[in-house]
Formats: structure tokens, sequence, C-alpha cells
């Protein structure tokens, strides 16, 4: 459940009111210096650097910059607000821009944050972006910056709906945000987001970044359109379910002098400042039982106006019976799921996904999460580390020679010589442990460029490497031939484009793997060549995992 | 520290105990000296092939066979009840499954029953499995593996990991 609405780019949608039609990118900006009375950006800049001392001062207080992020409200001079995110629960607003690279297609505001205990925190954003048109939601990223202009975080959205979220590590400096992210969240990122994020490093004009720390892909429940997160942040408790029905309190003034125990209470209240909500949407918060989180940011959803005209009109057709408030509270969630509702027959048609995928509603499709792939039975399976054949690589004994004869080298025991090693014999690859018919991936993105799976699962033939793919990639530049033998089955063509972690067979014992009663272990020779096979080059040198000189994993998780 | 031929003793008798032990608790094979992979008590792994042909014979048969992960073709001896390998003209491995030929300085021959290795290759019989005894070979990453059924050898053969 990973649909949320978002609206931050509501930002110019308010400011110009035009919310059905399209306007250029060069028409936004000259609209946001038209309508908002903001001052000129020496102004802007001068109480952006007053206001660090304020914002370190609070977050020295609360011991937590993740903090920051909820309840706040942006404001400019007090003199207007307006909804920012209603996902943050914030209010954003004023914001010149200050730099606008149109080469880039990126914007920087700078922006003035009021917490709900009215510290002052300022925040600098850069809203680089592609495909933005004004009638429709945000595609494109969103950098954060921290008071010193320093990218603090990173937030993708499709359609207006944030997909993931990156956490910057600064140099000799600990990254804030990452201590709020579980490591099993962190799937790598596409190459196409890599170069939006490197752009924008680039274009930031400042800062040292180390990496990269995190991707998250920000799972929301029905319940709760923050996951808890935000709550989670202070340690407070899930809003609870009576003030999130919406109330419809007056406008409040941009400072809050309410005690801090209210402020989830103030939070919500606070919401019926926003425009989005209309008498429909109002009529239906009335009429129904009280809604959760996500049930209510749907309603207040301008796009779904006529959607909510519909649930009403049920509603009154129906008499407001317990059966038609309860059928029109599954409709609401089936739609925030993109599922199809008939009023008429009373009917949700709820998009199924099978396998542990998750619906995504901008292909209409059910996909694996970031960091597992579709196996072959159709469930989602978690990817190994980026790099790594397998899951858990694990070195497999060579008889007399143990595990070092599963190494590359001039490593296997014999009554010849390698590379003037007396009584070595060479090994070409290394052997890593695979149970039979495990899944095999892709160590990079490439191309298939060889495949043999004329062996039957474990049939053996002395001195062969039975079933194997050859994967063909540019590692830093040089071609490189992987080689993954052994297996039971191939999964992949001749020719066949693959992505890193994409299954490309399973694992077994063909060949000179499974000898007639012989007690060979199950593993993937693996080998790497360069690109005309005349070099061989150590695997291990093309793998995530290392190990210690016992040729045990000591891989730390890479999740 | 008083240091006495008792003491030593004492000690000597532990590393010893706990030498075997770590033998024991390693070894689920077996371990042959090459030498000891004899057929009709003449040695044949690493030797030339002119030594097979003396003293075996000529074979009946000899054909290429490609050994894909040496890239190398080997020359496969076809004897009546055993083949050799042949690579670099010199045997490389071989199989034997007639009562022509036995195996080992123990004369272990096809037809066998299997107690036979209990006699001479305690360890390696108690892990049998899968209907087959392994032999580890000394300084190789080889292995003899012999196979049987109904509790009688039919088979003995030399692979590489």
């Amino acid at each position: 459940m990973w649909k949320i609405v978002f609206s931050l780019f509501c930002v110019p949608l308010l400011l110009t009111n035009c919310q059905d039609e399209e306007m250029p990118l060069d028409k936004i900006s000259s609209s946001l210096e038209q309508e908002i009375l903001v001052p000129n950006i020496s102004e802007a800049q001068l109480n952006f650097e007053q206001s660090s001392s304020n914002a370190n001062a609070y977050n020295t207080q609360h011991k937590n910059a993740n903090s920051k992020r909820r309840n706040f409200f942006v404001h400019w001079k007090k003199s207007r607000t307006y909804d920012f995110n209603d996902e943050l629960g914030a209010q954003i607003l004023y914001t010149p821009v200050l730099t606008e690279n149109k080469l880039k297609r990126s914007k920087t505001f700078l922006a003035s944050v009021k917490n709900n205990k009215s510290k002052i925190v300022s925040k600098m954003f850069s809203i680089h972006y592609h495909d933005y048109h004004i009638n429709e939601a945000f595609s494109g990223y969103i950098f954060e910056k921290d008071l010193e202009g320093y990218v603090d975080k990173i937030y993708t959205y499709k359609n207006g709906v944030r997909t993931k979220k990156y956490a910057v590590k600064k140099k000799n400096q600990e990254s804030k945000a990452t201590t709020a992210f579980k490591q099993d969240d962190c799937p790598p990122m596409t190459d196409e987001e890599w170069q939006w994020v490197l752009e924008m490093l680039e274009a930031s004009g400042g800062g040292t970044y180390t990496s990269l720390d995190c991707v998250v892909i920000v799972a929301y429940s029905d319940d709760d359109p923050t996951g808890g997160e935000f709550d989670a942040d202070l340690g407070l408790p899930p809003v609870p379910d009576e003030l999130s029905g919406g109330s419809n309190s007056s406008g409040s003034d941009t400072t809050d002098t309410r005690d801090p125990v209210s402020e989830d209470q103030w939070w919500h209240e606070e919401t019926n400042i926003t425009p989005m909500e209309n008498e429909v949407s109002i009529a239906l918060i009335e009429y129904l039982p009280p809604l959760t989180s996500a049930q209510r940011s749907f309603v207040n959803n301008p796009d779904n106006n006529e959607t909510n005209i519909a649930i009403l009109n049920f509603l009154q057709a129906a008499g407001h019976t317990p059966e038609a408030q309860s059928f029109a509270l599954n409709a609401i969630n089936a739609l925030i799921d993109d599922g199809e509702v008939d009023f008429d027959n009373w009917t949700i048609n709820k998009q199924p996904c099978t396998g542990n995928k998750e619906y995504n509603p901008f292909t209409n499709q059910c996909e694996c999460p970031d960091g597992y792939v579709e196996d072959q039975n159709g469930n989602c399976v978690e990817k190994p580390c980026e790099n790594d054949p397998i899951k858990n690589p694990e070195i497999v004994s060579s008889g007399l020679s143990g595990k070092k004869g599963g190494t590359f080298g001039c490593t296997r025991i014999d009554n010849v010589t390698c590379n003037g090693m007396q009584g070595r014999r060479e090994h070409d690859g290394v052997d890593l442990r695979a149970s039979l018919n495990s899944n095999v991936f892709a160590m990079y993105d490439g191309t298939i460029t060889s495949v043999r799976n004329s062996f039957n699962p474990g049939e053996y033939k002395k001195k062969s490497f039975g079933n194997y793919v050859v994967l063909t990639a540019v590692i830093n530049g040089e071609t490189i031939n992987i080689k993954y033998n052994h297996l039971n089955t191939v999964k992949v063509t001749n020719g066949q484009k693959v992505k890193t972690g994409d299954i490309i067979g399973l694992s077994g014992n063909t060949g000179n793997a499974n000898p007639p009663k012989g007690s060979v272990i199950p593993h993937i020779h693996l080998q790497v060549r360069n690109s005309n096979w005349t070099i061989k080059y150590d695997p291990f040198d093309y793998m995530y995992s290392t190990f210690d000189t016992n040729y045990n994993n000591i891989t730390n998780d890479c999740n | 520290m008083t240091v006495t031929k008792n003491n030593i003793m004492k000690k000597s008798l532990l590393i010893t105990l706990m030498f075997i032990s770590i033998q024991v608790m390693n070894a689920q094979s077996n371990i042959l000296n090459p030498e000891e992979c004899s057929i009709n008590g003449s040695a044949f792994l690493g030797k030339n092939v002119s030594f097979l042909h003396q003293t075996l014979g000529n074979p009946n048969v000899i054909e290429d066979y490609y050994f894909e992960m040496d890239e190398i073709t080997s020359k496969k001896h076809l004897y009546n009840g055993a083949t050799f390998y042949v690579v670099d003209g010199k045997v490389y491995s071989f199989e034997i499954f007639s009562s022509n030929y036995n195996f080992s300085n123990n004369n272990i021959k096809i037809g066998n029953s299997i107690s036979v290795i209990n006699n001479y290759y305690p360890t390696s019989f108690a892990n049998r499995k899968d209907s087959a005894i392994k032999l580890n070979i000394k300084n190789l990453d080889r292995f003899v593996i012999i196979s049987y059924e109904n509790n009688t050898i039919d088979k003995i053969s030399i692979f590489s990991y």
C-alpha cells in the first residue's frame, strides 16, 4: 500500500489557481513572483541566515533532527500560508525562487519553516523535475537541504506520490536521516536515479558527499498515511481516529501558543485551512464514520471530487444505512488502491496482488517491491547483495585443498606445476555453495551472450561445465564475461538484456559437479573473463561479498 | 615449575590423543597414496601412456575426449572392462568395471563384497552413502569412488573436483 496523495506541488497550483490548466515552467515562476508578497531575495537570505540559529536551537532541544519533519509549517513573514505538504502535515509558504536552472529544469526555493512550538527552522528546497505539467501531479525529485545548504534528503515522486526517500551522508558527518531508516529498507538506486542525484549534488554548489546511504520505499498503511514514521520520530503515539475525522475550526494564527501536548490535535485543526476541502468532502466526512488518515486524504483530494460526489449520491440514495456507510468506506479503501467500484451494483473490484507483490498504481500492475525480484513461480524473492550471484555466498570445499581449492588461482592440489608452484593446479574461478535449484542472480546489468541448457538437472559429464549462462557486462568501462556453470536450469535466452538482481537460472550439479554416486557439494562454478576470454579474473573482485583468510564470508549485511 | 619425565610423557600422550581426535573428526574418508591407486599391481596415475600400454597392452579404441573445464582434449583409452583418460601423454584418471582388473595393493575386485572395503578403509566404509564409498587421494584434489549394488562392488572410478 504505497499510494498517498501528495500536495507539495500544489504550491504553484494554489498560487496560480489554475488546477485545470497546463502551464509552462517559465510561467510558473512568474506567477509565483506576481502572486506572492515576497520580500526581495536579499531579505529572504537574511531571514534564512537569522533562522539558522533558531533552528539549531530547536534541533538541539529535541536531540532528533528528524523531528523537524513533523508538524512544521512554513510561513513567510506571516504574510500568507498555503498548504505545503499534506503528507507532512506542513504548511508552506512563501518562497521566492532563488535559482532557476532551466537547462537542468530545477528550482531552488528558500523557506522559513515554523514548527508547532513556534520555533523557526529554515529550509531550502530544490526541486528537480521532468515531465512537469501544471494539471498533473508532480513526477520528479525533491532535494531537501539542511541549513548549511547541503543536500540532506532526496525524495522521488511519481504522479504526486512519494515513492522513495534517500538519505545523504555527508563527509565527516553522520547523516541525520539515516538513523531513522532501517537498513533492510535500502535497495539500490536505478541508473536514472543515480544520474539525477549526481546532477543534483553537482548543482547544489557545495559539500562533499561520501555516499548515499539509503533508498527507502515508503510503505503506507491504510490507517496512517505517514506509516507512523513521523510519530516514530518523536516517539509520539499515532494520531487518534477521533482527531482524524476532519474538524472544521477556524483558521489560526501562524503563532501557536497552545500546549505542546495537544500538538496532534493542533495539527489536525489546522487542516481546515487547506483549500482542498470543499462542501462535498466535508459532507462525506460528516456522513461517514471517522475516517482514517488515508481515507481523509482521499476525500480531501480535489482530483477525487467527482468520486466524492458519487459516494455522496450513493449514501443519500441508500439512506445512510450502516451497510451503505460500510460499503462506502470499503469503496474508498479500494479506490485508494486504484480498484474499481460500481456503486449501482454495490461491487468493488480491487486489484489483487499475489506472490508478495504490491500494486503499482502508476503502471497498473502488481510488482515486486525494491530489493525483490519475481521468480519462476511468480513470487517475489529477495535479491542477494548487489553484485553477488547468490544470497550469502559460501566457498565450497574441494577435497584435500579445502575451501582454498574453491577459490581462484593455483589453489588446487595436484602433481603438476601452476605458475611455478609445484604440486598445484589452477582453479579458474570460484566455487560457491548453492543448494539445488536455488535462484542465481545477474551480478551486473548486461546481456546474456551464451547459454547451454541441454543437460538434465543433475546430469553428469566428466570435466564439463554442464548448463551455464554467460553474462556480458561493461564494468568500469571494461567489457567483462561472467560465466555461471553447473546450473540445473537456465532461465534466460541468448541476447536477453538483464538487470542486476534478475534471476538467470537455478543452481544445480550438472556436468562435472555430480559424479555418479560421488559426493561433490552442489555449487556454482563462477568464472570471470575479459571480452575475448583471454584473461582470467578473480571473481571475488567482481562480487560484493568478501571472505576472510579462512575463506569464510565476512560481508556485513548489505541491506 | 618442575619438569619430570612423567610430566613429559603425560603431555605427549595428551597431544597424541588430541591429534588422533582431530584426525577422526576431520576425516570422512580414508586417504590413499597415489601409488596405492594401482590396477593389477601397477600404479598408473601420472605415469606415461607408454607404461600403460606396456603393462596392459594396447587399448581396443582410443578416442578424443574434451575436458571442457580444462580446455584440453584428452585421449580416452578403452579396454575390456576399463577406461583410462590420458592428458598430455600421462594417465589422469581411470575407471574399472570388470573383474579382469583389481584395484589397489589390497586386490579389491569388481564383484567383491563391500565388506572387503570395511577391512581396508573403515572410515570411508563407515561414511558410505548413495551406494558409493569415497577415498581421497593424497596430494591430489581427486578422489576414488567405489560404487556398489546389493553390497557388491560394480565400479571403481577416479574423479576430480
